[in-house]
């Protein structure tokens, strides 16, 4: 469960974030829109306590957040942040049990060793468990550092913990991209939080149960997929055409770039209505 | 981890030898079941006499508070220089290159030439914890003064980092000059020891000292491997992971100080070991900071009996000041690492 009232932020009187108030209850994967310079990493960081707001405060599990330690945070939250740069040739499991380090002294349990183990399988990062991080690829060292907050944030009856992601695709593969939803998806499903920020559209109408669409520092809309990704919302944010339509499968929002709605629909539909009469 | 522990096997093994070389070789040969003789006699559990009183004498009061000191010292600054490297991200980090040992030396020789007018303290428990604490001190500040400079907002400017060093050192360097100048010719001879570095004046009451530190320096770096492991992803992301980071770069700094300043108050500068032992554990061993603390207090205190030995068995029946051997045996690991981070360097 997460709160954040009234966040507002800014550098040498530039206003970054001004007045965001939204909730986030369990069991939600709710995924953050918008442009470049819309203020969603800003906001990710203030949630992440690596920025403080300047204004407003932020409730997490009912309590204020500044009022948790380091280590209880680290106990209940995770956060993967965009470009790490990892200054030390570690094998890729290491880098993974460090997920682990809030749950021990100074030794890991077997429990954390079977979760690392159980985390890099469904990560499928398990092939290149003992390789060197620095020599893998931007992909895999981006999934190696997804295994590790998703090692921290697992265990038994695990609930009201909370993900936050940056830009967790940066760098995957199509299948990778699905893979790391999926996972974070069901993390949520078990009466967990998850925040992520996406850039990448129609994977967030398919994955995300609430989004929240942001345009210069202020939340342009929230609510359901369906709701907040419309062709309206889309084409004024990004300011960028867009069109938005029902995706056949999967029956949420997809969106098609650079068609301006009006004239496109209007030629789509005479189409299939020449196709069809013919075909009478 | 299999193979990091049998690192730290042969790394006792080898030291062990080389505690046992040390005492054995030197103008006084002692045969190795002498030496184990003669240790087995002190500690009265053998009455078994096979050398001479001029043998204990050498081993007792010579050649073993020596070695150990060698162990000791080598180890206290290898342990530092995994932490400070840890702390900077940066395996350039050396107590020696940054100005922290220089930084101690000098606030050191400042107080050797004070109570060398105070004759009282000359000699006594107070006279060396003066020094100590002095030379603490100069570590403290110059270390501080070195990570506040060359900090940057996530991370740490490597270039402003051995630039604050070379200040640091020259500051050092003017000031010990400024010494020389004034000093008379006994402080000459103690401030000259200092810049070059000499086993050549240890006790066992330095030994103990150093054995306090190193016990307390040692528990407390251990306890922070996972923090210095964590910190190579970056400030912010060890926070995420629990990390309290301000109190573990503070426990680094003032402790890495402790264990420099320490070993400067009783040895002079003997620069590199810092550099060149977490080094070669790095490319053997594992970059874990699990496997780096404990084997960084062996391979230190290796390094440096081994090179105490060389400098006073080389040129015998005259000795090598132990910081010209660790330079010539360090510098070119340095300027190695410098042409491998050429690419990332900046």
């Amino acid at each position: 469960m997460l709160e954040v009232r009234n966040i507002s932020y800014g550098v040498r009187g530039k206003a970054i974030l001004s007045n965001i108030s939204f909730s986030v209850g369990p069991g939600k994967l709710v995924a953050i829109l918008g442009p470049n310079g819309a203020g969603k990493s800003t906001l990710l960081k203030i949630i992440s306590r690596e920025l403080n707001a300047l204004q407003g405060t932020i409730f997490f599990s009912g309590k204020e957040l500044q009022s948790y330690s380091v280590e209880q945070l680290s106990l209940q939250r995770a956060v993967l942040t965009q470009s790490i740069q990892l200054s030390s040739r570690f094998e890729a499991n290491e880098v993974v049990m460090m997920g682990r380090y809030p749950h021990f002294e100074s030794f890991p349990s077997e429990k954390d060793k079977a979760i690392v183990n159980e985390v890099m399988q469904m990560t499928e990062t398990y092939p290149y468990n003992d390789r060197i991080y620095q020599e893998l690829s931007g992909g895999e060292q981006q999934r190696i550092q997804f295994a590790r907050v998703m090692t921290q944030v697992r265990g038994e009856n695990v609930f009201n913990r909370m993900l936050l992601l940056d830009e967790p695709l940066n760098n995957l593969d199509v299948r990778h991209q699905y893979k790391l939803l999926s996972i974070a998806s069901e993390f949520s499903k078990n009466g967990n939080t998850v925040l992520t920020v996406l850039h990448d559209i129609n994977l967030a109408a398919m994955y995300a149960d609430e989004v929240i669409l942001m345009a210069k520092g202020h939340v342009h809309s929230i609510g359901l997929p369906k709701d907040v990704i419309t062709g309206e919302n889309i084409t004024s944010c990004y300011d960028f055409p867009a069109r938005v339509e029902s995706h056949p499968f999967h029956q949420c929002p997809v969106v098609y770039f650079g068609c301006p709605e009006e004239t496109k629909t209007d030629s789509f539909f005479q189409q299939t209505e020449l196709i069809t009469t013919s075909n009478l | 981890m299999r193979k990091p522990t049998h690192i730290l096997l042969v790394l006792a093994v080898l030291l062990l030898g080389s505690i046992v070389a040390s005492c054995a070789l030197g103008a006084v040969k002692v045969h190795p079941t002498e030496f184990v003789s003669i240790l087995l006699n002190k500690f009265g559990w053998s009455d078994y006499n096979s050398f001479s009183a001029q043998q204990e004498a050498v081993i007792w009061v010579i050649r073993l508070p020596r070695v150990i000191t060698s162990v000791l010292s080598g180890a206290l600054l290898a342990l530092s220089g995994v932490a400070i490297q840890g702390l900077f991200r940066n395996p350039l980090a050396d107590p020696g290159i940054i100005g922290i040992s220089s930084g101690a030396a000098m606030v050191a020789s400042i107080a050797i030439v004070i109570s060398g007018t105070f004759s009282f303290l000359q000699g006594t428990f107070a006279g060396i914890s003066f020094l100590v604490i002095a030379a603490f001190a100069g570590s403290l500040l110059s270390a501080a003064g070195v990570f506040r400079i060359a900090r940057e907002k996530t991370k740490t400017n490597v270039s402003t980092m051995l630039l604050a060093g070379i200040a640091i050192n020259a500051i050092a360097g003017a000031v010990t000059g400024i010494l020389i100048y004034i000093s008379n010719e006994q402080q000459l001879r103690d401030l000259t020891f200092w810049t070059l570095g000499s086993l050549g004046g240890s006790t066992w009451t330095n030994a103990g000292i150093l054995l306090v530190l190193l016990v307390v320096t040692y528990l407390v770096f251990f306890r922070l491997s996972k923090a210095l492991n964590a910190f190579s992803l970056g400030e912010q992301e060890a926070q995420h992971i629990g990390i309290s980071i301000e109190s573990a770069k503070n426990r680094i700094i003032i402790f890495s100080s402790i264990a420099v300043g320490a070993t400067v108050a009783f040895n002079g500068i003997i620069g590199f070991v810092g550099l060149v032992v977490p080094h070669i554990l790095r490319i053997t061993g594992s970059y874990n900071h699990r496997f780096l603390i404990p084997a960084a207090a062996l391979g230190g205190g290796l390094l440096l009996s081994l090179s105490d030995l060389a400098a006073r068995t080389l040129v015998a029946p005259a000795e090598i000041p132990v910081g010209i051997i660790t330079a010539l045996a360090g510098a070119p690991v340095f300027l190695f690492i410098l042409l491998q981070q050429k690419h990332t360097f900046r």
